[in-house]
């Protein structure tokens, strides 16, 4: 995993006081799925196993400033893409609002695009203080929590930075989470990069394009449709509704 | 009056309750040593009893923070700044209170340097920055967790908590063979293993960069603990015993055991009811899986996985016969070197099938001037014994080269002797022929194929390089007896009669060696040339020879009409080019191949050589537009030549059924055969509605036809000759939906239409077949609960021949499939299931042939897991299940009726044993 750190204020002034915590930046989110697991070991997917690496990389950009956010696609390694993704996902777009606890999401669901808002996730969040991690420079201390009811979440956040997002529309943390990973989706998004000079925080607004619907009626229809089929059913619902 | 008042009093107190009164903390940090102002240090407010983050605030400018909306209760309160130490303490905080806390000293973390202590002075292994443990060597008591094997491990600690501590640091992650324990904290994973499952406990620092799935640790060095697991070892089976009276019975044994990636697995069918092979599930847990299924990634995008079937290897289902069979198999396979770089495969199975039947056949011919009835009855039974042995192995040598090697190699043998008698005579039932026959034939063929396939990956992202090498060898013995007497009458009288008494012995050998190259190389963004080369050399022998018995009573005398030497060689070369696009909309592809063939036949007896020199063109072009990413529109055309097979080619008169004779036919022109598709498919996952479409049509130019020649005492000879103008069109369509009930729907139209061409006594003959019909499906299904499946389609079918309008047909037909399946309380469930087939009667068919084929079954299962499992079933409970088929040809109409399995019922116990593991399923 190549690590490129632009941290662009300087860790080493300790004392330098109040400036370093960050309140508008661009920090990239890497996002590996190990995808032989999210196959699991049926006898098919065992026969697909060779069809397809076995990780997938993709880069997200999160854009914040003023305690809105923008989430959305950057890249992806070419090499680990799975045959048959098409990157309709690519088109997705999260914004958060977290002065006023909404969201407005801008997704690719089944054929649609749609244009979903709702209030922001709630998720209780177990603290572990005493468990930290260096993600990108910073010092993150760790966070567990449960989304659909049964899903863990393990995130690390940082309070230098002062947002309390994090990828997608994970969020409620004491300030900015650099790093989730969930287990049951066999996938971690880590920040690799902060950049805190010359971002267009222009793009910081709601996206437009889409069907108009609440999320959470959505999220019903989807979890109907997909109620015969099994685990690949609850992967569905966590990977749009996330 | 006073009710209503009560009942206000009691809204006034709800009221208050859920009114209670929020409380508040507040405070001001300060820092103790620099004085600084702590400005936006954390106050995080967590519940005492699970440190559930309830609220938080950041410190304002002269670090006074205030948190609100707070209920009563026990609390935590952790502060934090990137530069300083962590603040925690406990409070009380009771309802509507405003609670000051007054002010916060923090330490700045300079300060904070504590020295570490490490252990040391164990007698423990260090391997480079690694320390390892070997669990067994460390007494736990028995069923402890692997905490309790950590607390003995000198240089670890355990608290209270569960936190683990080595050499004075602490423990990040406790890995588990190297992988994250998913959907835990270190704590968690150390709290559910148990400890006698350990073999190694290593402790490092771990780096990023690990081949293995990481997770969050990127960059950063943390103190690691691995857990070395033992090997994964166990075993998982089923004893299946099923009788059923008088004579039924259906028994098999299946095991797998495993140990790590390593897979030794066997399994012992014998039955009487048709299950002549492993199921495919069966077959992917205790055999090699099987070489019929494929998955793979189309143009479109989908995945699809594929099965065929090989007839010799799947179950029975209709066929002549009710067979009986033994089968066993043997299976190994194991992993290797770093990552499972390399594997290894192999099998051994062996199958005896034995299977009587008795085929009546009835029939009437046309010919343009005159008709006839025939009615035959073949009494055969037939014995294959089949060895078969597997061998892969695979190399992925490194990141962009792979090696795989694949062989095969079977033997078989089959006997078969047939006691068959038949008759033709006239409308008025004047006899023109009959026949009585008596052959005994013994086969064995032997084969191996061997595949080696070598793939390159290059640097640039989509540029590979195959190379795939395929030899084959297959001989195949032939010894047969035919006594044949045969009686030929002119106006309903004995005119000749003759008798056949011969040995016909062949000995077929087919072999071949075949390599294609193919490189595929990136062009631009999403367009791709793919380049290939495939050089094929295919050699077949034929060696027919037919003995007369002698006076001596051996079979001696060679008949030369009937014996003949002949082989077939071909070379081909086939350069070819394709272009292919793949766009979010669409996708395209465009390409040929050219095949330089030379042939070579050579009539060995008659020493006469011929060669050949053809090329052909294999045209192939398709065409994806997806509107969306589940509802596109397909067309492909693909053209292809096809060679005549040496038994079409070889001259010689074949006899063995001596009223339909066969004669090769050396002048044979190779075939070609266009095919286009247009398909439409749609899918809304939401509304659960689909639409599935294909439409194919196939033409066939120089198809191979037969000629038949019919002499007015009704023997037939025939051969293969060219002919255009066939072609066969089929459409297929489905619209499902959901209904509100949950029930969902589905219907649509079966189209097809068949052109065949065939000469009759040199008239060139047009059969045209059309089958128009209707499907109907209905299901519903919940989970665990029921699920049933019931499907009638109305089909009407027409036959029309140009030669004669007497074989011409028109009638409608009724099939219909249902099936269900209820749970019932106590591990009951019951599940049943009806085949009906209904024919409209045709006057030159006297016998009722509609049946409805009904079995159930009821099953209980017992024991923890459902290890014991008992079912009965009843199968064909009405007793109707038949045989049967209707055939309308160009200038004839046959009905035939075989021995199938009727009614009987089986009672079988199936007990699955298990250590460790499971038969893996399907997804």
């Amino acid at each position: 995993m190549k690590r490129s750190i632009i941290t662009l204020f300087v860790l080493a002034t300790i004392n330098a006081g109040a400036q370093q915590f960050i309140n508008s930046g661009m920090i990239e989110f890497e996002v590996r799925t190990n995808n032989h697991k999210v196959f699991g070991d049926g006898i098919f997917a065992e026969m697909f196993k060779d069809k397809m690496p076995q990780f997938s990389t993709t880069w997200y950009d999160f854009t914040f400033d003023n305690n809105k956010s923008v989430y959305k696609f950057d890249r992806r390694d070419e090499k680990t893409k799975l045959p048959w993704s098409r990157g309709e996902e690519e088109d997705n777009i999260w914004y958060n609002n977290y002065n006023a606890g909404t969201f407005v999401q801008q997704k690719f669901v089944f054929d649609n695009t749609y244009l979903l808002n709702d209030s922001l996730l709630r998720i209780d969040w177990k603290l572990v203080p005493n468990e930290t991690r260096e993600i990108a420079g910073f010092n993150c201390r760790k966070a567990v929590g449960i989304i659909f009811d049964s899903v863990y979440v393990f995130a690390f956040y940082t309070d230098e930075i002062m947002i309390s997002g994090g990828p997608m529309g994970i969020n409620g943390l004491p300030g900015m989470i650099l790093g989730i990973t969930i287990p049951r989706m066999y996938t971690s998004w880590i920040a690799t990069k902060l950049q805190v000079n010359g971002v267009n925080t222009a793009i910081i607004t709601e996206p437009q394009k889409g069907k108009k619907k609440k999320a959470a009626e959505l999220q019903e229809s989807v979890k109907k449709a997909t109620s015969d089929w099994g685990s690949w059913g609850q992967q569905a619902v966590w990977n749009i509704f996330l | 009056m006073k009710k209503q008042l009560l009942l206000f009093i009691l809204f006034l107190f709800i009221a208050f309750v859920s009114h209670s009164q929020l409380s508040s903390l507040k405070g001001t940090v300060l820092d103790t040593v620099e004085k600084k102002n702590p400005e936006n240090a954390v106050i995080s407010v967590l519940r005492q009893s699970d440190s559930v983050l309830v609220k938080f605030a950041r410190a304002g400018k002269n670090g006074a923070f205030s948190v609100q909306g707070l209920h009563e209760g026990k609390y935590i309160i952790m502060i934090t700044h990137p530069y300083m130490g962590d603040y925690f303490d406990a409070i009380d905080l009771p309802s509507g209170a405003v609670k000051d806390i007054g002010k916060v000293y923090m330490t700045p973390k300079s300060v904070l340097l504590a020295a570490v202590l490490i252990k040391s002075g164990a007698p423990i292994r260090i391997k480079g920055d690694t320390t390892v443990y070997t669990a067994d060597s460390f007494k736990v008591r028995p069923g402890a967790n692997v905490e309790e094997l950590l607390r003995r491990l000198p240089g670890i600690q355990v608290d209270k908590d569960g936190n683990i501590t080595a050499m004075g640091e602490r423990v990040k992650k406790v890995l588990v063979d190297g992988e994250e324990f998913f959907g835990s904290d270190p704590g968690i994973a150390t709290k559910n293993l148990r400890a006698d499952a350990v073999k190694e406990v290593e402790v490092f620092d771990k780096k990023s960069d690990q081949a293995e799935f990481t997770g969050i640790d990127d960059g950063v060095k943390d103190k690691t603990i691995n857990l070395k697991m033992k090997r994964k070892e166990g075993y998982f089976g089923k004893v299946e015993l099923g009788g059923g009276l008088k004579d039924k019975y259906n028994n098999a044994v299946m095991l797998n055991s495993f140990k790590d990636k390593r897979k030794l697995a066997g399994y012992g069918i014998m039955s009487n009811t048709g299950q002549t092979n492993l199921d495919w599930q069966d077959s992917q847990n205790y055999g090699g899986g099987s070489d019929n299924m494929s998955t793979g990634v189309d143009d479109g995008g989908g995945m699809f996985i594929s099965m065929s079937y090989d007839a010799d290897e799947s179950f029975w289902g209709g066929r002549n016969g009710i067979p009986q069979n033994w089968n066993g198999g043997l299976h190994y396979s194991n992993k290797f070197g770093a990552n499972d770089k390399q594997s290894f495969n192999s099998g051994y199975k062996f199958s005896k099938v034995n299977a009587p039947g008795v085929i009546r056949t009835f029939s009437k011919t046309f010919l343009p001037d005159s008709s006839w009835n025939t009615n035959s009855i073949s009494n055969n039974f037939n014995s294959n014994v089949k060895h078969a042995l597997n061998l892969t192995l695979d190399f992925n040598l490194d990141s962009a080269n792979s090696l795989k090697w694949t062989t095969r190699a079977n033997k078989k043998n089959t006997k078969s002797t047939v006691d068959y008698y038949t008759e033709s005579f006239t409308d008025a039932g004047d006899s023109i022929n009959n026949s009585r026959r008596n052959s005994n034939n013994n086969s064995d063929n032997n084969s191996i194929n061997s595949t080696l396939l070598w793939r390159h990956k290059f640097k640039k992202l989509s540029r590979t390089l195959s190379v795939n090498t395929d030899f084959n060898w297959s001989d195949s013995k032939n010894d047969g007896f035919l006594y044949s007497l045969n009686k030929y009458y002119l106006n309903g009288t004995l005119d000749r009669a003759d008798t056949i008494d011969q040995l016909n012995v062949r000995d077929a050998v087919a072999k071949g060696i075949n390599t294609k190259i193919a490189y595929t190389e990136p062009l631009a963004k999403d367009f791709y040339l793919e380049l290939s080369h495939s050089i094929g050399w295919n050699s077949n022998t034929n060696d027919r020879n037919t003995y007369q018995k002698a006076n001596n009573g051996k079979y001696e005398d060679v008949i030369d009409t009937l014996s003949n030497s002949y082989e077939f060689n071909r070379l081909v070369n086939t350069p070819g080019l394709n272009f292919r696009m793949n766009k979010k909309k669409y996708t395209w592809s465009l390409g040929a191949s050219v095949g330089f063939s030379n042939f070579t036949q050579k009539n060995i007896t008659d020493n006469i050589t011929s060669k050949y020199n053809y090329t052909n063109f294999f045209p192939r072009a398709s065409y994806i537009y997806k509107f969306k990413p589940s509802e596109n529109l397909r067309f492909n055309y693909n053209g292809s030549t096809t060679a005549p097979t040496l038994e079409q080619l070889q001259p010689i008169r074949v006899n063995t059924d001596p009223l339909n004779e066969y004669i090769g036919n050396p002048d044979l022109k190779q075939a070609f055969r266009h095919n286009f598709t247009i398909g439409y498919n749609s899918y809304n996952v939401l509304k659960e509605k689909n639409i599935w479409s294909n439409l194919n049509f196939n033409i066939t130019q120089n198809a191979f036809v037969q000629s038949n020649t019919v002499d007015n005492s009704g023997k037939r000879t025939y051969q293969t000759v060219n002919a255009n103008g066939g072609y066969a069109l089929s459409f297929f369509s489905d619209y499902g939906f959901k209904l509100k009930s949950k029930l969902r729907l589905g219907f649509g139209p079966i189209i097809n239409v068949y052109r065949n061409i065939d000469f009759i006594n040199s008239i060139k003959n047009i059969t045209t077949t059309k089958a128009y019909g209707l499907r109907l499906n209905v299901s519903k299904y919940k989970e665990n609960k029921f699920d049933f499946y019931f499907s009638p389609n109305f089909t009407w079918n027409h036959s029309a021949a140009t030669v004669n309008s007497s074989a011409n047909a028109d009638y409608w037909q009724i099939d219909g499939w249902a099936n269900g399946r209820v749970m019932l309380p106590k591990n009951f469930e019951i599940s049943s299931s009806i085949n009906t087939q209904i024919r409209q009667k045709d006057p030159r068919f006297t016998q009722n042939n509609n049946f409805t084929t009904w079995n159930a079954s009821i099953t209980k299962r017992l024991l923890k897991d459902n290890k014991l499992e008992i079912n009965l079933g009843l199968f064909d409970i009405l007793d109707q299940n038949r045989g049967y088929q209707r055939n309308f040809n160009s200038y004839s109409f046959t009905e035939q009726y075989f021995t199938t399995l009727r009614r009987y019922w089986l009672l079988t116990v199936t007990w699955n044993i298990s250590k460790n593991g499971k038969p893996a399923s399907g997804f």
